[in-house]
Formats: structure tokens, sequence, C-alpha cells
């Protein structure tokens, strides 16, 4: 049996005035639409959205009816999209599903991402230390510079997503030493939703889902290698038995980075980088979508990157591709998904 | 909740939302600020929905019929509380008694939660009619101040349709969330603080896996193992900062301590490099949480 | 169709505050004693679910917090999040996980720690272009929906007093559970403070400090670890709409609950439940609760869920025995609450329940419920689906 994904829509990213539901809808509505399926041909929903980031209890429960979730039913995953994607993927590999709406959404327009990802950090041992998403990350990029990262790559690597000059770069306010505002992916609002289907019948795309990985690394900082990234390697590691490739099988690579350094982290993890350093910087085969530094918000950019992935296929600039996405603290989980044209 | 016992770190969280209350939310407001109360009704199945919200979810049929509703209504289902709950929007707890009504509007298909006025909290009952009371202007719900007993039967000349609203972008919401926390340091931060208050920096030796894991805690994340007291050993509290960031913000560093085999992150005032050992705050300031530990600092400084 | 079962369960000693141990060491009493008891070992779990609500105790993503307090550590682990259905939403995203073949052994755990935070006002954090200003939490939404459900069905306080001494009589047979009252009379329910008319303190559900952990296994596997495996037999699960004022008279109706039990009763070709069922574990956060699930689960006709009561047709010796565990209304930490009542109906066709064990368990019944009316339903059985 083989999952594909059969629908993509996604709102545009960026400073949305509208309310969640407003939002989650267009996606939703987009993606049954590319799909061909009504709201009633969906058997299960999965969600993706984290409380603190909507500012609500239970952030699934103001999405219900946009979703189509009213009297089916709903998972909520409170990770990355892409993690819900994985988890919507196993429910229809299960055989008692054939149809899965997959949705994530935020809004990180409506309050300051660092105040709310410091509540994500251990509260005895780090968060009154002032640990958060940003201050972890540049704690994990000097650490980098430590082993030898090279500074210039860094500039390279956001210059190159933002479509700016690399001395535009260097030269953009310190935002936590040793990043500078322009390492870091612009935090925006959207919505993306998957429809995932194993009705071959049902399918209106080509792109099957070949292998899966999840994996979490240590939470407390001084546990982690912070550098080899190895939850990253491991979930590689998982999608790749799954669907029996190898890492020079893939043609195309999504990478959820939200800092620069983070993307040059992420790509060797993935083993893409291993005989060409270089290729990050500048092959056009990881991130031609832009990744994170297209803009996108916390959750989303997980399932985002696998609808840029599923479209290359669609597109037929690649047969083969690995979409990844990160959550939690200098990327303290991982998951990792390949899709495949032509199956 | 648990008040101030030792043995609890606490996090107070001072956090704000702008929030878009969206096309249906400024369109009810709008409506609101002209005295009416609006609700969007389904062309399908014709309930007229309160809160107005973008989909009919029986039905998947995107809502743009606007309707007036009534600002009287009847009581569906009720309940006096006794019970003091910490308001998340004021941040301080609700005074008691009082009553809290489930009200059907003339011409709603859905009811509306909020108080009685006006009333002895002990005469609310299914069944009684009831009007709004509001502050003026009246802007958002904010405004509706709650539902006083009023008389006369349902009015059926609700709902009426009202002309679709002229949308103008809607301003944000400021929403505050201001409720303290206080998270149990459990056993193993217990060993860790109380070590911390006597000056000392300890870690837990796992026998399986080899390591001395700094802070000390209660299990071996890696091979399961349950930690004794036994396995404590003190690293530190000297050490080579392996990274260091953070600036502007107050710098932090990953330390490699001597004696331990993972790192510990902490304030540092030094580059990375440099030898650096923990600068405690004096014994009778310390608190037992990782605040006592100032900083690190250069060797030299500490000298 | 891959067959999942039950294999393994382990839970903390609930209370009301559980100072003595960290959210991380609360999960890993649980998760340890889950293990240790089926004699596996951390490196047998293959993935992990977590299930907690995340904003009782102000957290963003606590799981990774807590993930290898949960063995979860360089596994895949990912925390489900659906407001009191947690719990049993997360067992299902965990049999969902082992029934696709990826995985073969998946551990859930559930926990919250209420003590850390402020649970009525986290439930309170709702629409705050609507009703935040004024939510009163589950304990007024219920007490609500009660007035309600005692006009339309005639529930009457004496067979919601007799639910709540049932649970804390049971509740007194579980080594794990928080409130344990074996002495607690009908006449003590009835007398006891009123928190939110007409819910008396002994009504409502406890805010507790807990975590629960089990284990599914895929066929072939299941049978070597447990020698009576709890097979996962059917479920389902309906959500509905976001708003306390969209559910009219939700006790009375609970629709998703009788659209969810419908479901798998028709898989199972169920027609009496009270008499197919050997044992049910069914989240009541109130003691009226449990009488408004009788009548959606098909116990009883339509107000008749009183006299099921009186009858004590539901207690430990009755046709249908309900909750031996002491149920939500002895130990409620409520992302574990879910898992709770899947673990507690394994360990009854485990035929290891202790001094709460109903005989010959062949067919057990779980539900969860969250939000204002979502429900999980799930069977668990001796037998392979």
């Amino acid at each position: 049996m083989t999952v594909h994904v059969a629908g993509i829509g996604r709102t545009r990213y960026g400073r949305d005035e509208r309310s969640i539901p407003e939002m989650v809808y267009e996606a939703v509505t987009a993606a049954l639409a590319d799909a061909g399926v009504t709201r009633d041909e969906i058997d299960s929903i999965v969600t993706a959205s984290i409380d603190l980031f909507d500012g609500k209890v239970a952030s699934s429960v103001l999405i219900t009816e946009v979703v189509g979730a009213v009297m089916k039913e709903e998972a909520r995953v409170a990770d990355d999209g892409a993690a819900a994607f994985v988890h919507a993927s196993a429910m229809l590999l299960s055989g008692r599903k054939e149809t899965v709406l997959v949705v994530a959404h935020a809004k990180n327009s409506e309050a300051d991402a660092d105040a709310l990802t410091a509540w994500s950090t251990d509260p005895i041992h780090m968060q009154s230390l002032g640990l958060n998403d940003l201050t972890a990350a540049a704690l994990q990029a000097d650490a980098w510079l430590a082993q030898g990262g090279d500074p210039d790559a860094m500039d390279a690597v956001a210059a190159r997503r933002l479509g700016v000059a690399p001395a535009e770069v260097a030269s953009s306010p310190v935002i936590a030493e040793p990043l500078r505002e322009k390492h870091r992916a612009p935090l925006v609002d959207g919505a993306c939703a998957l429809v995932l289907t194993c009705d071959v019948r049902r399918a209106t795309c080509d792109v099957g889902v070949s292998g899966m990985g999840l994996c979490v690394e240590p939470h407390y900082l001084g546990d982690r290698d912070l550098i080899g990234c190895p939850a990253a390697q491991k979930a590689a590691e998982q999608a790749y038995r799954m669907a029996g490739w190898r890492p020079e099988d893939v043609q195309l690579v999504e990478i959820s980075a939200q800092f620069a350094h983070q993307e040059i982290l992420w790509t060797r993890a993935l083993r893409f980088a291993e005989d060409d350093g270089r290729r990050s910087v500048d092959g056009g085969a990881i991130n031609p979508s832009g990744g994170w530094f297209a803009g996108n918000p916390y959750v989303v950019a997980g399932l985002e990157r696998i609808a840029c992935a599923a479209e290359a296929i669609r597109t037929g600039t690649a047969r083969r591709v690995l979409a990844h996405g990160c959550w939690g603290p200098a990327g303290q989980g991982h998951a990792v998904v390949l899709l495949e044209g032509g199956r | 909740m648990k008040e101030q016992n030792a043995g609890y770190i606490r996090h107070r969280m001072g956090l704000a939302w702008e929030m878009s209350p969206g096309a249906t939310f400024s369109a009810f407001h709008a409506f609101l600020e002209a005295g009416k109360l609006a609700g969007l009704r389904c062309t399908r199945c014709r309930k007229v929905y309160l809160p107005p919200r973008p989909v009919c979810g029986d039905c998947y049929m995107p809502l743009s019929e606007w309707f007036e509703v009534s600002d009287r209504g009847s009581v569906e289902g009720f309940t006096v509380s006794h019970h003091p709950i910490l308001d998340p929007v004021t941040g301080s707890a609700r005074p008691t008694p009082y009553a809290s009504l489930l009200v059907r509007l003339d011409g709603a298909s859905t009811s509306i939660n909020h108080y009685l006025r006006g009333a002895d909290p002990r005469t609310a009952a299914i069944g009684m009619r009831v009007r709004a009371v509001w502050r003026e202007p009246r802007r958002t719900l904010m405004d509706l101040l709650g539902f006083e007993p009023t008389g006369g039967g349902e009015d059926a000349a609700f709902p009426r349709p009202l002309e679709a609203p002229d949308l103008k972008p809607a301003a944000r919401v400021q929403v505050n969330l201001d409720i303290p926390f206080a998270y149990a340091v459990g056993r193993g931060g217990r060993w860790f603080c109380d070590g911390l208050r006597s000056g000392r920096i300890l870690a837990s030796r796992c026998g399986a896996c080899a390591k001395t894991l700094v802070p000390c805690r209660s299990f071996c994340p890696s091979c399961f193992r349950r930690f004794a007291e036994s396995d404590l050993r003190e690293v530190g509290p000297g050490g080579a900062v392996a990274a260091a960031a953070g600036a502007p913000s107050p710098p932090l560093g990953l330390i490699r301590l001597d004696g331990a085999d993972t790192l510990f992150v902490h304030h540092v005032r030094a580059r990375r490099g440099v030898r650096v050992t923990a600068l405690f705050k004096p014994t009778e300031e310390r608190r037992g949480d990782p605040l006592d530990i100032e900083a690190f600092v250069p060797v030299e400084a500490s000298a | 169709m891959r067959r999942v079962a039950i294999v393994a369960t382990g839970q903390t000693d609930h209370a009301k505050e559980r100072g003595d141990v960290s959210q991380p060491e609360l999960i890993y009493e649980a998760v340890s004693r889950c293990i240790e008891d089926a004699e596996l070992e951390p490196r047998d779990i293959d993935a992990v679910v977590l299930a907690n609500m995340e904003l009782f105790e102000g957290r963003m993503l606590p799981d990774l917090w807590c993930a290898e307090a949960a063995t979860a550590l360089f596994k895949p682990c990912l925390k489900i999040a659906t407001g009191g259905t947690s719990g049993t939403s997360g067992a299902i995203a965990g049999f969902y996980e082992v029934a696709s073949g990826i995985f073969e052994t998946v551990l859930v755990v559930g926990w919250e720690k209420h003590s850390e935070g402020h649970t009525q006002t986290g439930m309170a954090m709702t629409d705050p272009m609507w009703d935040r200003h004024v939510a009163g939490g589950a304990l007024n939404n219920f007490a609500i929906s009660i007035s309600q459900f005692m006009r339309t069905r005639h529930a009457s306080p004496e067979a919601a007093a007799r639910i709540a001494v049932k649970a804390r009589r049971n509740a007194a047979l579980n080594p794990h559970a928080h409130l344990k009252m074996p002495g607690l009379t009908v006449e003590q329910v009835m007398e006891s403070r009123v928190l939110a008319e007409p819910v008396r303190l002994l009504d409502m559900c406890p805010q507790s400090d807990g975590a629960c952990a089990l284990v599914w296994a895929a066929e072939g596997k299941a049978e070597r670890i447990c020698p009576r495996p709890a097979w996962l037999q059917a479920t389902a699960t309906r959500h509905d709409k976001p708003y306390l004022g969209d559910h009219g008279d939700r006790l009375s109706t609970m629709r998703t609950l009788r659209s969810a039990a419908a479901e798998v009763y028709e898989e199972l070709e169920i027609r009496e439940p009270l008499k197919e069922f050997d044992v049910a574990e069914i989240y009541e956060p109130v003691s009226y609760a449990e009488l408004a699930w009788y009548e959606a689960l098909g116990f009883c006709g339509e107000g008749e869920a009183s006299r099921l009561a009186e009858d004590g047709v539901t207690e430990l010796d009755g046709e249908l025995p309900v909750n031996p565990s002491g149920g939500v209304l002895s130990t409620n930490p409520v992302g574990a609450s879910g898992v709770i009542r899947a673990a507690e109906a394994a360990l009854q066709i485990h035929g290891r329940g202790g001094k709460r064990q109903v005989p010959d368990v062949r067919r057990a019944l779980v539900t969860g419920y969250g939000v204002y009316s979502w429900s999980d339903v799930m069977v668990l059985g001796a037998e392979k689906p």
C-alpha cells in the first residue's frame, strides 16, 4: 500500500489580518479542490498547532469547523506539521482509513516568538537563564563555529535564500551573538493543508510517500551533539530504510532551517554534503523553494517543505525528493519524509 | 497551584498577543457599534450562528448571510458558581457567587454564555426571559455586561436580514496572559538545588554508560537506569567555555566543567575557549535554583 | 489489517500534588512501572506517543522536555493534545502507529501535573473575541449543562451521588487512585459544599498529578509479551463545534458519543451493550455526566440512567461494572485520564486488576471525553478482532 499526496493547499505566507479559522479555511478548501475530493470523502483529520502560538487552550478547537472535523475524527499533533504528516501517513498505512487531511497553522505576527518559545525550555534548568529558540540557536551556531564552522558560509546561505548580498547579511543587526537578523528566517502567518490518500482511484497526482522517519534528541542543551544533529540523521536513516533508498538517490531536498547555520548542519546530518561541502550553499537541489527563509510560520514550516517537495515532483523537477521538518530548541525533534513520483 | 514551598521553581507568564478578529468578528463588531447583534446564517440548513464564524460545521458551507438577532432571549441553562477561578483576562480571582447563564437569543440557533445581572443569582431559572445589558459605547463583546431579567415572550421578528457590511481592515485586539506557574524540581532537581545552596555543582555518574551527567538527575536518559544519591559526583566549579552566545541578552555559554562528560548551560562572562569558574551568589542570597550561580567568570577575574 | 493489542500498563500513584517529582520524573515513574511490569527493556519500545494538555502547566512542546523519561530518546516521538480526550486520542494514535506496520511496539504515556498550573484558568482560555472574559472552565460549563440534563431527563441528585459514591468506593480498591473513600455515603455527597449549582464538591472530579503508560504491540509480538493481550477490536472518534453555546442540551444529546458508539457497535455487531460488555471504563468528569453517558452509550433508554444507577447495575458486582478503577471522579490528571481508561480496561482483560478485578472480562468499553462534547470510543477484547 502506498500513501499519495493528492492535494496541496496553502495561504500566502506573510502578515495575515484574518482570524485563524478564516486563514485555515482557505488552505483546507484549496487542498480539497486540488485533490478533487469533498469534505465528506475525508475519513480523518490530523492537525498541527501549538496552544501558546495561538494564545488559546486546545488550539484545534476553534478550527474544528473549517477543517471539516464536525462529527468526524480529528487528532491534533502538538509538534511541527511534518510530524502530523507522518502520523497521518501511519493512519493510512493501517488500512483503516482511505483519505486523511493534514493541516498546520500558526500566526507568528500575533506574539513575540522568542517570548513564547522560552516556555518550551526545561523550567528547572534552562528557562530562568533566558533560553529560547533564538538563544539556543545562537549557542548552537557558536558551538559550530568553535568546531571550524565558516561564518562566511552562514552569511552565504542566508544571502542566497533571501536573495540579498552576503554583505547585507553580515551587516544586519546582531540579534543574539553570533546570529544576525538576516541569519534568521522571517516568521510570518499562514496555514498549509495536504490531502493524503491510499485510494489509488482517487489519487489525482502521482506523488507517493516512500519513507518516513521521526526522531527526538535529548532536551538539555549540554547533553546534545548540537553539531552532529543525530536526530536528523536517525530520522533520515529510518526513512531511507523504509524506502530502500540511499542519499544519492535523492534529487531534491527541502530542509526546515529557521537559522542559516542550521541549514548547513541539517544538510550534513541528512547526508547531503559529505562529498560536497558547498552543495548546501550553491546547489539548486537544496531548498529551491527558498526553504523556511521564504517566510513560514512555526509549525507550518515542515508541512510546507513536504508540499514544496511534492510540487517539485508534480512539475517534473525531480523524481525522488526528501522533505524535512524540525521543532524545539536548536532543532530537538526532526521528521524526514521521502516522496517519489511515477509510482 | 503550589504556593511558596521549597522544591519549586517559579515562572510568571507575562505574555501578550495581538490577535486578529478577522472578517467575521470585524463585521460583528461593526454591527455591534450600530447597536445590532449579528449572526451568520447557513444558506443550506438555515441555522443562525452566534458567534459568527466562517463555516457551518454541519454543512461545510461558507457563511455569508448576516442576520440580526434580538438582544432578548431565554435562559436555556444556568449555574450559580461558588468557585472562584483565576480569570485569564484579568489575572485575578473572580468574585463569587455569581450566576452563569446559557441564553438563546431570539432568532439565533446557538446560545451565548454570560452572567446574570441585576438580580439575585438564586432567581436564575430555565425559561427565564432576559435582556442584554451593555456598557456604552458597544465595541466588542467585552462591552456586554450580562443579562437581566425582562418580561415578554419570544420576539418572532428575529432573525432579520442585514445588509452585508462594508468591511474595513480590523484592528488587532491585545490579549494578555499574566499568571504564575510553579514547577516541582523533583528528586534530581532537589539534589542539584541543594548542591547549589552549598556552593557545589552536582552531576550523576551512570555506572552503565560510564558518563558523568551534569546537572545531576534521577535517571539516565540513555540507559533508563534509576540514579541513587550515591551516584552523585561534584563537578567543576572550574571549566572551559565550549560555546558562548546570546548578546545583547545576557550571554549564555556551554561550559565543559572539570569532571563532567556533558556540557553545562549557564551565563558566561567570557568568550569561547576561556577557563572559567562558577561565581556563586553569597550563601544568604541563594534560593536553591540555577540563578544561585551568577555566572561563569574567567578564572583570573574570580581570584 | 494488522491486529494490535495492549500488552503492558503502568501508572503513578496519583495525588493532588506530587511535589516529590518533576514532570519528567512523574512520567518516568509510570513508564518504568509499565515496561518493568511486562519485563521489557527501553530498547524494546520502537516509538512513543505522549498525551498532555500543554497550557495547563503553561508549557510549549512539553513532549520534548519529557521525551527521555518515556524511553523516547533518539526514537520517533510525538504529542497528541485534544483537550480531555488527549489520553484516549493518544492511545488511539499509538494503536495506528503499530497498525501501520512501521512499528512493532509503541508506548503511549499521558500525564498532567495540575498542581503546577491553573487548570480552570487554562480551560477558560477560549476565544477572546467571544467568551474568554466569562468562561468558567469545565466546572461551570458542566453545571450549566447539568441544569438542562436534569430538566430533560429528570436526572436526580441522588442518582448522581450514587455514581460519586461508587467511584470513590471502587477507588479504594485501586492502589493508584487519588480519592479513595471506602466509607463514602450518598448523604455525604449530597451534603458536600456546592461548587456550582447543582454540582457539589463530591460530584466533581479532582485535579490530580499523575501519569499513565501503556504499550501496544503487533500480533505475533503481543502474545510473547503478554499471556492475555487486550486486542483493539474497534475505535471511533467524533469532534464537534467550538463554542459552549453550540451544543444545545449537550448532555442529553451527546451526539458525538452516540455516533461514535453506534459506529463501533455496528462494526462489532453489538446490540445489547449492557450485556455484551463485561466492564466499561468511561470518562466521567462529573457524576451527572456518567448518567448522561449511560444513555448515549445505550446502556439504558432515555431518562432511565438514574434508575440504572439506583439499581446498582453498574456497581462492581452489577451486570456491567462501570469504572472499577474509580474513574475520572477519583483520579483526573487530564492528559493521563484517557490513557488510564484504556490501561484499566486492558488490565481487566489481562486479569490483573487486583482487588478491582471483574471476573472473566472478555470485552471492555473505553470512552474519552473532551472540550464541550468531543468523544473517543474504543473496544478492547480478549479475542482478536
